[in-house]
């Protein structure tokens, strides 16, 4: 390996002799790996909007519990939490499958980031349009589904958009549970063949889902800032 | 004089109506009676708490002590069904306050669909007709960002009148507006007059006092310095905060 | 007097429910969940076992700080390189800078790093863990500090580098003496919480051998038969952490009433 020739690289990086026979695994791997992002991504937007509509009521000790929750989140790593759910909890006789610690631990934590990202949308929304909503004789409730929900939607779009991405982002974080998800597949044979290879792949299968992700969002950032 | 028969059913009272934002003294104790088919003017300096006034008759703004009866009902009492209340009572705003995600015919018929539980087909039937009435059959399917000032204030007024509130409220309708559209907004609004509505309006339109308010109080301070006819208040002022705070205006 | 008290109750029977609804809650965990308290205080909290060996953790902690520091640094760097390189609308370097900021925004930090551990070799390229790792963070990070450094450039009016340069400054000169000083006021709290996201992405490195906090953590784990070193080592992130996720929303708040006035 001392004298490394430029023509062996895509033997290196891109042997496809080695893939033959293992895609059936990779593949198998990107299915549990967007099987976790999906349920995440649904379980977590719906409780960010929970926690915004909980944090804009009047409610002060609400109010301070979930702020404390929220830096608690802002300053944990998920791994750190990851660990402490998955090998942590069955010490008290509390076992829970792989995946669903996965989605417990990414679904607690960015429910808190969306959570603010949503509060900060309904608090952008100009005050006139709740007091329209109510002087047509809309109750509260009403108001924040037909009025200010809608439009929270839009303006969030953009940090959600972030958010969703950084979810499917963290799913690679599971590679340390017992799952095979799409990470872990790659390691195992690139282990058991000596190569790269699926490596590379496994990075291409992710680039091929997030790149597509990352360039909305920062259209979407974009838009944004042309906007103010 | 259109509307000139304060002998008719009360419809809206307020009795010693107070207002604190912190130690500011908004309201000092306004106590006033509207009566049904009345146009009644506010007008005052800037500050003197119209706004607020207003705002408090729909219970937008929470009174700090005072009553107000709507119909009979005391809309200060905690136990009331405001919602209920304001079904009655439209309002319209200075800033417009369309929802933006919704074109100008979804604006109007939200609340007949989701307060009054209309079916779809009569709240859209309605909403043609007002959009009609306000002169903007043409632009129902455009949103807000799409119509100028002045149309986004029709449909504002569409809006409320879909609701058939029996007192229309108004907090200065016009001066968010540039002037060439001021008078498009009057014009519905004299229409309105004509047909009988009732309407409390906050506004310093002169041509509108004049031809369609059938009376005008003046608000200084926190109180009612004068109330009387239209034309005795413009032309004829007894006092002299008000003469001063006119002559400004004329 | 008895409006006033009910409006009182009115104000605040949300707050007073949900007080109320977290005690019970609190009592039912405490009593009569049919949780094992000792066993929790046993597996989670025995400090008495973790005693005398704190100093384990001296060295893993001191190497979480320096792989912080060294990729905040390299990132810091590359952001301001290529922000101030893309500031000069050279089209070569406008498509290769959005192409890199692209590419690793869209990168899972976790992939990353194992993929540069793993491969690296194969090219003969024997780095120590901890120095990929470093590596790792640094390009992943700048492309996010490109990104906020390329926002601060373009806060700066346009009339400030015209105002430089009838002074008779050239671009570069304009660029350091005027730009980028007022571009730092918009950048720092953005740049804070990419120090956020280091820190807590070191973490990744337990992955690729660094024998860092978690790591340490697991072996003593083992060895004590109790969780309890993995609850310390997660209550140490959240100090380190803590003080600048505080510091990074003071610096918000203080940055928005800027934008505001």
């Amino acid at each position: 390996m001392d004298e490394l020739n430029i023509r062996d690289l895509p033997r290196i990086f891109f042997n496809m002799e080695i893939m033959e026979g293992q895609w059936s695994l990779l593949f198998s791997g990107l299915w549990v790996t967007l099987e976790i992002a999906v349920v995440s991504i649904v379980l977590s937007t719906f409780f960010g909007l929970l926690v915004a509509l909980m944090r804009i009521g009047n409610n002060k000790l609400l109010n301070a519990l979930l702020i404390a929750y929220l830096e608690f989140c802002r300053a944990t790593p998920i791994i750190v939490a990851l660990i402490v759910v998955y090998f942590g909890l069955p010490f008290l006789n509390v076992t829970f499958s792989p995946f669903a610690s996965a989605v417990i631990v990414i679904v607690f934590i960015h429910a808190a980031y969306i959570g603010e990202a949503f509060r900060a949308g309904i608090l952008a929304i100009s005050k006139t349009q709740t007091e329209a909503a109510r002087s047509l004789g809309m109750s509260r409730l009403q108001t924040l589904i037909y009025i200010l929900i809608p439009q929270a939607f839009r303006l969030v779009l953009p940090s959600l958009a972030n958010q969703w991405t950084g979810i499917i982002k963290d799913t690679a974080i599971c590679t340390i549970l017992a799952i095979t998800e799409l990470l872990k597949a790659a390691q195992i044979i690139s282990t058991w063949k000596a190569n790269p290879t699926p490596l590379v792949m496994s990075t291409l299968l992710y680039l091929i889902i997030l790149i597509p992700l990352t360039v909305i969002t920062m259209q979407l950032e974009k838009r944004r800032g042309l906007k103010k | 004089m259109i509307n000139n028969i304060p002998q008719s059913k009360a419809i809206l009272s307020v009795v010693d109506l107070t207002k604190n934002f912190g130690d500011l003294h908004v309201l000092k104790g306004i106590s006033n009676t509207f009566y049904e088919g009345e146009v009644v003017s506010i007008i005052g300096p800037s500050g003197s708490g119209k706004s607020t006034l207003i705002r408090c008759l729909n219970h937008i703004e929470e009174p700090t002590s005072g009553q107000i009866i709507f119909e009979g009902v005391e809309i200060t009492n905690p136990s009331t069904d405001i919602n209920a209340v304001r079904r009655d009572m439209g309002m319209v705003f200075q800033n417009f306050g369309l929802f933006p995600h919704l074109t100008a015919l979804e604006n109007i018929m939200l609340a007949p669909r989701k307060v009054k539980k209309q079916s779809r087909d009569e709240a859209k039937n309605k909403a043609l007709k007002l959009l009609e009435r306000v002169g903007l059959s043409d632009k129902a399917e455009n949103y807000p960002e799409q119509l100028s000032g002045g149309q986004q204030q029709r449909v504002a007024i569409a809006r409320s009148l879909a609701m058939q509130p029996k007192v229309l409220l108004f907090d200065e309708p016009t001066s968010a507006l540039d002037p060439e559209m001021v008078r498009e907004v009057l014009d519905v609004m004299m229409g309105l007059a004509k047909d009988g509505m009732t309407m409390i309006v906050v506004s310093h339109e002169i041509n509108f006092i004049r031809q369609a308010s059938s009376r005008v109080l003046v608000l200084v301070d926190g109180e009612i310095i004068e109330d009387g006819p239209s034309e005795q208040v413009i032309e004829s002022p007894s006092h002299p905060r008000t003469k001063e705070f006119l002559g400004k205006l004329l | 007097m008895r409006a006033s008290s009910r409006k009182w109750l009115h104000k605040y029977s949300s707050t007073l429910i949900t007080g109320i609804c977290i005690l019970l809650f609190l009592v039912y965990l405490a009593f009569f969940s049919g949780a094992d308290w000792s066993l929790f205080r046993e597996q989670f909290l025995n400090f008495e076992k973790m005693e005398g060996r704190y100093y384990i953790f001296i060295s893993p902690l001191l190497l979480v700080v320096k792989i912080s520091i060294y990729s905040c640094f390299f990132a810091t760097f590359i952001g301001l390189c290529l922000a101030v390189l893309r500031s000069y609308k050279i089209k070569f370097f406008d498509v290769t800078i959005t192409a890199y900021v692209i590419l690793f925004r869209s990168i899972p930090a976790m992939v990353l790093v194992v993929l540069v551990y793993f491969a690296l070799p194969f090219v003969g390229l024997n780095l120590p863990s901890t120095n990929s790792v470093i590596m790792s963070l640094s390009l992943l990070f700048g492309a996010y500090t490109t990104e906020i450094f390329r926002s601060g450039i373009n806060s700066v009016e346009k009339l400030q580098i015209e105002a430089s340069k009838s002074l008779g400054m050239n671009s570069i000169q304009a660029m350091y003496h005027v730009i980028l000083p007022q571009a730092m006021r918009v950048v720092i709290p953005p740049l804070t919480t990419v120090l956020i996201d280091v820190l807590k992405t070191t973490s990744i490195a337990y992955v690729v051998g660094v024998p860092e906090l978690i790591a340490r953590a697991r072996q003593m784990e083992g060895v004590i038969g109790s969780v309890t070193p993995l609850i310390f080592v997660s209550v140490l992130y959240f100090l380190i952490i803590l003080p600048v996720v505080i510091l990074s929303s003071r610096l918000e708040k203080r940055s928005r009433k800027w934008s505001n006035s």
